[in-house]
This record gives C-alpha cells, structure tokens and sequence, in this order.
C-alpha cells in the first residue's frame, strides 16, 4: 500500500520535495503539503484504493507521514479486501 | 480612445462587481472573470483582481469580475434557494453587462474551481462564447460536495473546531471556513458532471490543473469529440494559491500562460497598479432593510461599501468594519456584510473598508507586506474610513475588528476623536513590534488548548514520538509565562525606578483609552490564543478591566478565532448590537473623570 501511497503523493500533493527523498516517517507538512494538497490526496487515496475514509478519520494526523497514512488506512483495505472475498464466494 | 488602465466598482443584477478597462477603449474581446466559491474565493481575492489588471494592462482588453448572488458584496445570502441556477443566470448576466458598457463583440470565459464550472454551464446556455479558460475546473459535483466535506472535517478535528462545533451543521448544508453550500444547491451540484455532459461550449478551451489527472484528461477528450480545440496545461503553483489570504501567492505562470494561449503577450507580474475610480451613480445593491453603495475614497486609494438603512436611527453613530488579517471587506464567512445588513435592520449604518494593500484598495508602495500593512499603515487608513463616514454626516463612529482588525479598531478609537466606541474580537496583541505580532505565532494555540492536550494519552504519544514539535510548543508557552511572571514581579515597581515593562505600556494605552471616554469592548473566544495576552497583563478572564468605567473584558464560548462558525457569527453578531444599545445609544455613560496616571496605575493593579 506505501507503494501506491507514494505514487499518489508524487502526482497529487505537490511537495516542495520529490517523494523518493523522503521516508516512510517523515514529516508531510514539512515537505510542503497544503490544506487543499490533503483533500487532493484523500480524494486520489479513495480512488486508488477503492475505500471511503470515514470522517473519523480525517484529521491532521493522519497526513503526518507516510507511516500514519498507511497504518490508519490498512483496516480499511483490508476490510475492503475482506468484502471482496465474500462476494466472490457468494457468487461461486 | 485613450486614457489610463483603470476599475471602476459596478453593479448589475443584484451583483457587486469590478469593471476593469484597458488604456486603449476599443477593445473587441472582452472576459468574464468567474471566480471560485466561498473559501476558495476569499483566498483568491487579491491575486484574482491583479489578474483582471494584467488583461487590461498587457492584453487591453476589458475584464469583469463580480461576486455571485448570495456571495461576496453582492445582494442576497448563500442560504437563499436556487443558488447554483441564480449564480449561472448571474455569469450570463456578466457577459450582457460587459457587452452592454464595453461594446465587445467576442466573449472569454474564464473561471477558477467552481467558477469554472459555471462558467461552462453559462456558455453552453448562451451558445456565443469564443474561448473558455478552466483553471482547476470542479469536473464532478458530487466529489467537490466530497472534497468540501473533507475539509471541514478536518477543520472540526482541530481544538477551536472541536469548541465551535455545530451539531446541526453536517445535516443542512456543506461547507468549510464560514461557508456552506444548502440543500437545493448541493442537489443541483450533485448532477453535475462536465465529462459526461460535455457539449462544444465554445469553439476554444483551455484547461488548466494542478497535476495530470484522468479526468482531466478524459474531459479534454470529449472536447475534442464535439469538434473544440482543448489544451491542458498543468501548474503545480496553484496550490500555493488556494491558500490562506496572508499566504496565498498567484500564480503567475499560469496567469501567463493564459495570455499566451489567448494570443496576447504575457508578462503579468509586471503590472502595475490601475487607478481605481469612483463608481457610477446608479451603483447600488437594495435590500429590504437598505441599500449599499460601493464607495471610493482618499484620492482613490480605498475601496469600501457604505451600507444605509432605510428607517436610520436618529443620532445613532455610523459603523466602521476592518478588514480581518489579509481577508478582504467581506469578512471571514462574509461576517462583514452580514453584520452590515443586520445593522442597516436596527437603523445604523455601516462602512466596510479595505485597508492599503489588501482587498480592492491600493497597496503601500513602502509595505508590500502584511506585516507592514498593519505595522505601519493600518491606523492610518483606518482613520480614512472615519473621516469619510463623517464627512458622509455621521459626526460619531463605532469602530469593529476581529483578529488584527481588533488591533486596528483600539488604536484608531484612540488615534480618531470622533470614534466613541470599539469593539475588539480575539484581539492577538495589544502593541504591535511584540514577538507574538509575527505571522508565524499567530499559529500558536491558547494556553488552554495545551492544558487539554497534556491530558490527552495520545497527545503524549506523538510528542514522545516525535511526531508534534514539542519543542517549538514549549519555547511558546515558555515566553508567554515568562512575561506573565515577570509582569507579576515588576507590577509593584511599575513607573518607578525607570523600570518600564510592556504590561505596563499596554496598562497605559488601556487607560488612555479609558480617559478618552471610549465605549471599548475586548471579546475573546474561550480558547482564543489572545485571551492568554489579555490574562497576562489584566488577570484571569481580564478581571482588572472591572475597576475601569469604559474598558470592558468579555470571553463567549462556542466563537473561534476567525469567527468560521455560524453559531460564532451569530453570537458576535448578537453581542455587538447588545454593546451599540446599552454602552454606545442608550446610556452612554460619562467620559471618566480625568485621572493621573499614577492614580490610574493603581486603579489597573
């Protein structure tokens, strides 16, 4: 999920530093993201991803880095993964 | 015809606008500028106006700009119904205008986010638009209700959204930062969708975007399907844009860019100011209480709205409204105009000004920065807004800020004779040239904010981990216990012994102010960063204050800084027409007997 996490930062988020500088905990803000970046990049995470972030989760910290990011959205992918499963099932 | 590039305020169908003219008057294109919604529009302002400035000086031709039915300066609220059909109705109306007074013959439309999907719409109903110029176009309506949305949860996460939160807000509407869209609109937004219903709008398209993306790209596509020459250009730099008025920065590459692309040659940054000159007689935006006027004055160097009530209250003082940090007239939420219109409703009439250098006035060719508007420049031009007001036929003024438009509505009822009353909301700092007057301390949360944090586990956690900057949290509260201490120290040698310290200064301009007979009221939110500066020198919740006859301390609950919530608005609102009866038309009370200072010294400690 990083892989695609990065890749999304890369086109979207407009830093103020190329992607491949940084590491998995450090600091976005610092690296130039914007308000208005962190919405860009939700929206592009939910199509990437094919989840919903629910409210509770959008807060300031969850863009604090890359670590944060994917540690707050790997419950929801996997329970996206989860679903799929059981309609494959279902349809079998 | 030949005269100087200028912008004259207009107004057309219930809409506030700027016409701004080339040198040369016989111009056959002309632009209607579409500008974004809300937020987005309030960051914009300033750099939006520069735009129209750059066509008009180094494309010569003529632009106008407008805020759309409900928005901005213009007649009517964002909750009204129908708003997204008024506001299409409202471009098309722009482009009868600008045809109408300019004579052009050919029509650009050129809008930014939402305003360029109006834009779109409006030219597929009117069928005669040459050029479409889409910067960051909102391609699908339902995922910028998303987008919105996301925003303002994100605002609510934080501690002051936590305070002001409004539980009803999620229900009735959508919006961030004082703005919401309502339900007929958001339905109405919810169905568009530019790729699928993508028509030959007009014969040229250029669109713009911040990255590459698949919509994007997709609806360029469909342009080119219905026979349209479609471009897509891409400016990471409109992120640093859409930002915060004190931040935002236009992006002038792509300002230039579409120049180019509409064949004039570029060079946007290098316009200089236009002369801005006095609306024409028949401007004016009614409503059911009054009327509003834009004005010009100070040998055209401000801009401001003066708004009448239709029924005025004899005697009563005239209002002045200052701008809020980089926040053009309107206010953050548009709490400016609401107030006037509110106040117009009680009899008493209003200004709203821009300072030098922010909204539509003309910049300080000394201070081009924020700072230096309100350090060096602010009291002044506020003291412009007074005289105009009297020479207007108001002998007396009330003077209203929020923020640093706290800060410039104290010192000018000190600086003005004529100003009998201020009231001050979440006013940062009492003198400027302090280390809390940078722009980056205006970041720093209340004292009270890091109380609740302490307590929080998870707080702890990220400091511990490094993920909060502790440091720069502790060198805050460290400074600002520092003067709270050393004001407790010192306090009994004040004056004496040549020992002077800044609460002693701000003592001193307090009881100035309270000498001068100035009806003066300090409004702070319960978690506002500027009531921890008003409890270190006037103690807790500004309990000294109570000795003074004129000087008055007041903290609301549920109001956050820049006043964003709608609830927050309502009860400043509320709380200032409280103030303007009871302490300002009712019982003004006597100017305080003329006290020396050491006897007002002793009166403040």
């Amino acid at each position: 999920m990083k892989t695609e996490l990065r890749r999304v930062l890369s086109e979207i988020a407009c830093l103020d530093v190329p992607v491949e500088t940084l590491s998995d905990t450090d600091d976005l803000y610092a690296a130039g993201l914007s308000s208005f970046g962190t919405v860009r990049v939700m929206l592009a995470v939910e199509d990437a991803l094919g989840i919903e972030i629910p409210s509770e989760l959008i807060t300031f910290e969850l863009f604090q880095s890359i670590d944060s990011l994917a540690r707050a959205l790997a419950p929801l992918v996997s329970e996206k993964s989860a679903a799929c499963r059981q309609c494959v099932d279902a349809r079998e | 015809m030949i005269g100087n590039p200028t912008m004259r305020p207009v107004t057309f169908a219930c809409c506030y606008g700027w016409l701004h003219l080339p040198a040369s008057r016989n111009a056959t294109t002309g632009v209607v500028l579409c500008s974004p919604f809300g937020y987005d529009a309030l960051c914009v302002h300033r750099g939006w106006r520069d735009f129209a400035n750059a066509l008009t000086v180094s494309c010569g031709i003529p632009a106008l700009r407008f805020d759309y039915p409900g928005a901005g300066d213009s007649g009517g609220n964002e909750e009204d119904p129908q708003r997204f059909r008024t506001w299409i109705d409202s471009v098309k109306a722009a482009a009868q205008y600008l045809r109408a007074t300019t004579g052009v013959t050919q029509l650009i439309f050129c809008g930014l986010r939402l305003g360029a999907t109006l834009a779109v719409l409006a030219a597929e109903e009117l069928g005669d638009v040459d050029s479409l110029v889409l910067m960051m176009p909102v391609i699908a309506g339902k995922r910028y209700i998303r987008e919105l949305s996301m925003q303002h949860q994100r605002w609510l996460k934080s501690p002051i959204g936590r305070e002001s939160a409004e539980p009803c807000d999620d229900e009735r509407s959508v919006g961030v930062f004082g703005f919401q869209l309502y339900a007929d609109t958001l339905e109405q937004l919810a169905t568009v969708d530019l790729v699928h219903h993508a028509r030959a709008s007009a014969p040229r398209v250029l669109l713009h975007d911040i990255c590459d993306s698949v919509s994007m790209n997709r609806l360029a596509e469909r342009y080119r399907g219905h026979g349209v020459r479609a471009d897509v250009q891409i400016f990471t730099e409109y992120d640093k844009f859409l930002l915060d008025p004190r931040l935002s920065v236009p992006p002038w590459r792509a300002f230039d860019s579409v120049l180019g692309w509409l064949g004039f040659q570029s060079g946007t940054m290098a316009t200089p100011p236009v002369e801005i000159l006095a609306p024409t007689a028949d401007a004016r935006i009614d409503f059911a209480v009054g009327h509003e006027t834009p004005v010009v004055f100070g040998e055209g160097r401000y801009v401001g709205v003066f708004c009448q009530p239709r029924c005025a209250l004899e005697s009563a003082p005239a209002v002045l409204l200052v701008n809020a940090g980089a926040v053009h007239r309107i206010g953050d939420g548009r709490l400016a105009v609401l107030m006037a219109r509110r106040l117009a409703e009680q009899g008493i009439a209003s200004l709203r000004m821009d300072l030098g250098g922010l909204g539509d006035s003309l910049h300080h060719e000394s201070a081009p920065m924020l700072e230096a508007i309100y350090a060096l420049h602010s009291v002044t031009d506020a003291t412009a807004g007074v005289e105009w007001l009297m020479a207007a036929g108001h002998q007396e003024v009330v003077v209203f800020g929020v923020c640093s438009g706290a800060y410039v509505s104290i010192h000018t009822a000190l600086a003005h004779p004529r100003v009998v009353g201020c009231m001050s909301v979440n006013l940062p700092f009492f003198l400027w040239g302090a280390p809390q007057t940078k722009l980056e301390a205006l970041h720093f949360e209340s004292i009270r904010v890091y109380w609740r944090a302490i307590r929080s586990p998870h707080k702890w956690l990220r400091l511990l981990t490094g993920r909060a900057n502790g440091l720069a949290k502790a060198i805050g509260l460290a400074r600002r216990w520092k003067v709270r201490l050393t004001s407790l120290a010192i306090s009994p040698f004040e004056g004496r012994f040549g020992i002077n310290t800044s609460t002693g200064e701000i003592r001193q301009f307090i009881m100035e102010l309270e000498r001068k007979g100035v009806q003066t009221s300090l409004v702070y939110g319960s978690l506002d960063a500027g009531r921890d500066e008003l409890e270190i020198h006037f103690g807790p919740s500004g309990s000294q204050l109570e000795k003074l006859t004129n000087v008055t301390a007041k903290i609301l609950k549920g109001v956050d800084h820049a006043l964003f919530s709608h609830t927050a608005r309502n009860v400043v609102m509320a709380h200032f027409e409280e103030f303007l009866r009871d302490r300002v038309l009712d019982a003004r009370p006597p100017v305080a007997r003329p006290v020396a200072w050491t006897e007002a010294d002793e009166c403040l400690r």
